[in-house]
């Protein structure tokens, strides 16, 4: 793709005949002279391609995002944003079915965002001239949109930056606050945005059929009309074709897609997760799956897991239970998935004692609310209905074998569709109380 | 009416739309004040325009002129050779294809790649960072190769195309 000022001009003689070059205050501006663009493809078509993969891509984005911060249940207590305000007020009880709800969701919100990366890219490059347009703004309802447009550019790339930082684990960005506040803030401009420019945008869409673009090689790449806005007035020799173009992102896109997806589909494809963070399994056998924290990085030791190891639940009464007296209670065994805020995942086949079993054993009956602790001092509240589903569980062992001590042992909490971030490993406390 | 077109630029429903927009970029705004760290958010909003505007779009704008004038001087050349076969495949996309999709993969996964996170990674993950910067490098190579073997595959078949014409290339 290119920029301004590409050596040789071929602008054809009947385009500066036109009339339509200069503009008001032609002459040379350097950036602000409409003459320096000198791509051939970029015009508001091969923009508007962008921009209906974004208009879709876009909001699915916003909506799996909504949908993580309310897996989240900030209403119990579990809340990164506490001064949500009205940013809050969709909220609901985060669902236990079906179980691989959040797997999907969150798994979808991550891929496709670090997909959508290059066409952002992309749309941006495509809309550059725009930026450096001259005279700045022609009326005040010009000046507010470019102002808005702030909130649209800035924003969408910090969605991206905030949550790439964020899932490589590089805490340099307040994530919870600057992705869950900036994603508001963008969407406010995006909104607008696709108002004022939707039928812009069908009307390109239209002027050009996609299939000919396809079927259009270098030899025959032509600008397109004149807009006074994105089109070239003195296009440059085409170096790429409008098809090379979109080959090149969604060829990029691909490579992101094959690169990372891996990590939250499983199966063999996690192996090409090359720039996913969990592409490789810790331990052996039964355990051979991603883990999330190690033991050693929490501080937690086989001295504090070992025999002497209690777990206490509290309800009407205060029970202390060891590992053998736990796996003496009727066990229940299902195919649950762990799955990060980090869009990473993999399903696994647990075997525990249902928490509603443990919820009556501390009579305080099935459908309770818990707060649960664990030895990192972790802690989590769950809804009534997450303890009540059939198949959250005290995970105690995991196909077939004993929890690792990496993968939480001697117990960890697994709740179907919840985040990762609520199957709590090394378990220690579970205080029932009756849903308010 | 005709007023507001006048002095504004734009019907009702255009300021009604900006308005809220903004209403709702300064309530976030309030709420994010109330977070810990708000400066910093803040500073990260105003430092990724300015990177990707400022930064990021002027450098491959550079890169990418730099790679045509290498073209269009290998072009010169290449028209002066009596297969005139080369002067058929332009090489400029076997590098923009691969060097966009590695430097896009650069930008994406940097932290990982230059290991920025190396401390929390392995406690999170029980591997080493280290990783990354082979995987990119692999990717990277693989990349190329690919490319460069598309382009011989692509002057092959100009060289025996213009062997087999009677015109060749004008």
């Amino acid at each position: 793709m290119c920029g301004p000022a590409y050596p040789r001009a071929i602008a054809p003689p009947d385009r500066r005949r036109a009339g339509i070059s200069e503009g008001p205050g032609g002459g040379d501006r350097g950036l602000f002279s409409p003459k320096r663009w000198r791509s051939p493809v970029r015009g508001p078509w091969l923009t508007s391609v962008f921009g209906v993969v974004l208009l879709v891509g876009i909001p699915v984005e916003f909506i799996t995002g909504l949908l993580s911060y309310a897996a989240y249940d900030p209403r119990l207590g579990n809340d990164p944003n506490p001064d949500h305000g009205l940013f809050g007020l969709y909220l609901f009880n985060w669902v236990t079915a079906p179980p691989w709800l959040y797997r999907v969701t969150e798994g979808t919100h991550v891929v496709l965002g670090l997909v959508l990366v290059p066409v952002v890219l992309a749309k941006l490059w495509s809309v550059m001239p725009r930026l450096f347009a001259w005279p700045p703004w022609r009326s005040v309802a010009q000046l507010l949109e470019r102002l808005s447009l702030t909130l649209v550019v800035g924003g969408v790339v910090f969605e991206m930056v905030t949550g790439m930082l964020y899932i490589e684990y590089d805490n340099r960005t307040n994530f919870y606050s600057g992705h869950f506040y900036g994603a508001w803030a963008f969407m406010a401009g995006f909104v607008v945005h696709v108002c004022v420019k939707f039928g812009d945008m069908v009307v390109a869409l239209r002027s050009r059929s996609f299939r000919t673009e396809l079927r259009t090689g270098l030899s025959g790449t032509r600008p397109e009309p004149v807009d006074n806005s994105l089109v070239a007035l003195e296009p440059a020799a085409p170096t790429i074709s409008r098809r090379g173009v979109l080959a090149l992102v969604g060829g990029t896109s691909l490579a992101v897609f094959v690169l990372t997806a891996g990590q939250s589909i499983g199966g063999a494809m996690r192996n090409l997760a090359l720039f996913g963070t969990h592409y490789r399994s810790l331990g052996a056998g039964p355990n051979h799956f991603p883990v999330n924290y190690t033991a050693a990085s929490v501080g937690v030791t086989a001295a504090v897991t070992g025999p002497p190891w209690r777990l206490v639940i509290v309800g009407a009464r205060r029970l202390s239970l060891s590992r053998e007296q736990l796996l003496a209670l009727p066990l229940t065994t299902a195919d649950l998935p762990l799955a990060c805020t980090e869009g990473w995942s993999t399903q696994q086949r647990w075997t525990g004692v249902p928490l509603a079993d443990l919820a009556r054993l501390a009579g305080s009956g099935g459908a309770a609310a818990a707060h649960i602790k664990a030895l990192d001092s972790h802690s989590v509240a769950l809804s009534g209905g997450q303890v009540a589903a059939p198949e959250s569980m005290l995970a105690l062992r995991v196909n077939g074998a004993d929890l690792s001590l990496d993968h939480g042992f001697p117990a960890r909490v697994i709740v179907p569709s919840a985040p990762g971030t609520h199957n709590l490993k090394w378990m220690s406390e579970i205080v029932f109380s009756e849903p308010a | 009416m005709r007023r507001l077109r006048r002095y504004y630029g734009a019907g009702p429903l255009h300021l009604a739309g900006l308005l809220a927009c903004f209403a709702v970029a300064a309530y976030a705004v309030t709420r994010v004040l109330g977070e810990g760290g708000w400066l910093s958010v803040f500073q990260w909003f105003v430092a990724c325009l300015v990177l990707h505007d400022f930064v990021a779009w002027p450098a491959y704008t550079v890169a990418d002129r730099a790679l045509v004038r290498a073209e269009r001087r290998s072009g010169r050349a290449r028209r002066q050779l009596p297969t005139a076969a080369a002067a058929r495949a332009p090489w400029a996309n076997h590098v923009r294809f691969p060097a966009v999709i590695s430097a896009v993969l650069l930008g994406m996964f940097f932290p990982l790649i230059f290991r920025l996170s190396s401390a929390v990674y392995l406690g999170t993950t029980g591997f080493s960072e280290d990783a990354y910067l082979t995987n990119w490098l692999v990717v990277t190579g693989a990349l190329f190769a690919v490319s460069a073997l598309a382009y011989l595959l692509r002057l092959e078949r100009a060289r025996r195309r213009s062997r087999r014409s009677v015109n060749p290339v004008p």
